[in-house]
């Protein structure tokens, strides 16, 4: 009998499984400065425009000024009835995660037409190695959140669910990019003691590490269970960032919304000179940037955004206001992002309708 | 007709899961039941091995493919195939090169896959198509024409690769997972993995001449007391611990002509593994 015929590697007679140790490793980050973004699914998405064209505003004054960003979208409430009908009729676990991926995938095809005209473009899995081009091309990819487990997803004991969705997608992307975080954009101010929505008793978490969080054991937790217990594990992706879209409660407009974007403008700005993550393995699932850098903001900022509500795209942010923003940084921090003539920031996203001639009215 | 609800901002579909985070056990635990739906009971998921078969070249290969084009007018069956030493050298250079583990379960399929196109080849003429990545729904097409299809064996993880456990860098999924996911979710009759060993031993008998021989087992007791090198992916027990529906794995040694027939019919040869509690 033949024998074996081997190619002389590090790991040749190896079974491939065990721990790493004793291998020569020296991770590379693949593009540690892309921004990944969730755009909640059934916290954002199903709330219709009302709670997301601000947020979509946001992240396309921020693709202007240079800061890549990566969009994954979540599933919603058209995946938790799909979940429900084929729970009944017993589909095993890889069904449900084949059939709960096609819901990320329309919302992802819905925030690429809405921004389609400010470089919107729709990415499958297998385009995924494209992002380069992309973001060199001023684009602002967007696929689903979804990971591509589908058939091969893993069941966990107890649930028919899925155990890795649109947040595992998320930080998942994060991770393999060498991204130092990933952010949600969700419906919450980040970690409670249990779903606030049905207990009012609630309390609100502003900054656990994801030790501490599963030790705790809660009955409900606001990000998917296995991102909390990957995150220990993870060489590059060692911070959750979970955003408020909303600011509790109300997605209304008028310059209480206005001012809500700031808050996760500010979440995309900070993550350009993001904080180092102190500590080993544990890393910190922390606050929405709104509360920390409440205090920057500042009421210029909330007298320019009515301004704009009243007056259309005349008052977009003009370049010296946008630089001024970004000029408070700390010490060592990113170098200025590009500046961008005003008559490239003319296109925006509008939450009222504009005359065909795009001409101003009051 | 299903109404939509809303009041919260959010436009719902009523569902049972309506509004749920989706994290709440109990919520959780409502979705789950005694059985899955069985897609394919009546077909066995063959495993050819890449180190234990294919790196053996046409030696150990060609009397395979003959018992295969022999054994699939009477069974069927789904065949995959492993990588081998490829596999091996692709994995060390990427660990120098300091890739990602998501980046390296991208890579490692590639290799598996030139296995499937050369076991294509050699059954082509008897009647075998290399399958689409999730075409699972072509199957009855296949088996009513006579055709063996190939499956792609790694699980589509590819960038998304969870972070290995603390310690970890490569990948834990691979091939011989993949095809048992596979087995698991399509309700498939049993795995039979075929390796250039008869089956389970507590230690690797190539290197201890005193390494005996496990005949049947279960997966509780392999868990327990897992053998010190094992033949099969480990993430592989770990999955099949909370699967639901495969109740039957069988490890024969390809290069004794007549086990896999035997364990396509059936018989216990080689190990079997079994499941207690599966449904099916």
């Amino acid at each position: 009998m033949a024998e074996r015929k081997t190619i002389d590697s590090l790991l040749s007679g190896s079974t491939l499984t065990g721990s790493g140790a004793g291998l020569d490793y020296h991770p590379v980050a693949i593009m540690p400065e892309v921004r990944v973004v969730k755009i909640g699914g059934q916290s954002v998405m199903d709330r219709g425009r009302a709670a997301l064209f601000p947020i979509l505003e946001e992240v396309v004054e921020a693709r202007k000024l240079g800061i890549p960003v990566v969009l994954l979208a979540g599933g919603g409430t058209r995946a938790r009835h799909i979940y429900s009908i084929a729970s009944e009729l017993d589909l095993p676990t890889g069904i449900m995660a084949t059939l709960g991926k096609y819901i990320p995938m329309q919302n992802a095809r819905m925030l690429q037409m809405l921004l389609a005209k400010h470089g919107g473009i729709y990415m499958l899995p297998d385009d995924f190695e494209k992002l380069p081009l992309y973001l060199q091309m001023g684009c602002i990819p967007v696929m689903s959140g979804m990971p591509p487990f589908g058939y091969w997803e893993k069941r966990e004991e107890g649930s028919r669910i899925p155990p890795h969705r649109t947040d595992a997608g998320v930080f998942l992307s994060a991770e393999f990019l060498g991204a130092k975080r990933g952010i949600f954009i969700k419906d919450e101010d980040g970690v409670y003691t249990d779903d606030p929505k049905k207990n009012p008793h609630a309390t609100h978490i502003p900054r656990i590490t994801a030790g501490e969080l599963i030790a705790k054991n809660l009955p409900d937790v606001v990000v998917e269970r296995v991102v909390v217990d990957y995150l220990p594990r993870a060489r590059w992706c060692k911070e959750l960032q979970i955003v408020n879209g909303l600011r509790k409660g109300s997605g209304a407009g008028g310059a209480q919304g206005r001012r809500r974007r700031h808050h996760h403008f500010g979440a995309l700005a900070a993550a350009a000179a993001p904080p180092d993550v102190e500590g080993g393995w544990d890393a910190e699932v922390t606050q929405t940037l709104g509360r920390r850098g409440a205090a920057s903001r500042s009421s210029a900022g909330c007298a320019r955004a009515v301004h704009r509500q009243r007056h259309g795209h005349r008052t977009a942010l003009r370049p010296r206001v946008a630089l001024g923003r970004f000029a408070r940084r700390r010490p060592g921090s990113a170098p200025a992002v590009p500046f961008v003539p005003r008559h490239q920031t003319r296109t925006r996203i509008q939450t009222r309708r504009v005359p065909r001639d795009d001409t101003l009215t009051k | 007709m299903t109404k939509l609800v809303g009041g919260d901002g959010r436009t719902h579909i009523e569902s049972r899961l309506m509004r749920e985070s989706l994290q709440n056990r109990s919520v959780l635990e409502s979705t789950d039941s005694e059985r899955d739906l069985q897609v394919f009971p009546d077909v066995s998921l063959v495993s050819i091995g890449g180190q234990s078969i294919f790196d053996r070249g046409k030696d150990a290969i060609l009397p395979l493919v003959a018992e295969i084009a022999e054994a699939k007018k009477h069974h069927r069956m789904v065949l995959g195939v492993g990588g081998g030493t490829r596999v091996r050298h692709t994995m060390s250079i990427a660990v120098d090169l300091g890739l990602p583990v998501g980046g390296m379960a991208q890579l490692v399929g590639a290799m598996e896959e030139l296995n499937a196109i050369v076991l294509n080849t050699l059954l082509a003429s008897h009647g075998s198509m290399p399958m689409q990545r999730d075409h699972f729904w072509d199957l009855p097409l296949y088996f009513d024409a006579g055709i063996v299809p190939i499956a792609i064996s790694v699980p589509p993880y590819h960038f998304w690769e969870p972070p290995p456990a603390e310690g970890g860098v490569l990948p834990a999924h691979g091939s011989d997972f993949g095809l048992f996911q596979l087995a698991d979710v399509l309700g498939m009759r049993q795995v039979i993995y075929v390796k250039d060993e008869d089956g389970l031993y507590d230690k690797d008998p190539k290197k201890h001449a005193d390494a005996r021989h496990i005949a049947r087992t279960t997966l509780a007791e392999v868990l327990a007391h897992p053998p010190e090198e094992n033949i099969l992916d480990e993430e592989l027990f770990a999955a099949w611990r909370t699967a639901k529906n495969l109740r039957r794995i069988v490890i024969v040694n390809g290069l004794k002509p007549g086990q896999l027939t035997r364990a396509l019919q059936g018989e216990d040869v080689g190990t079997v593994i079994t499941k207690e509690n599966a449904r099916g």
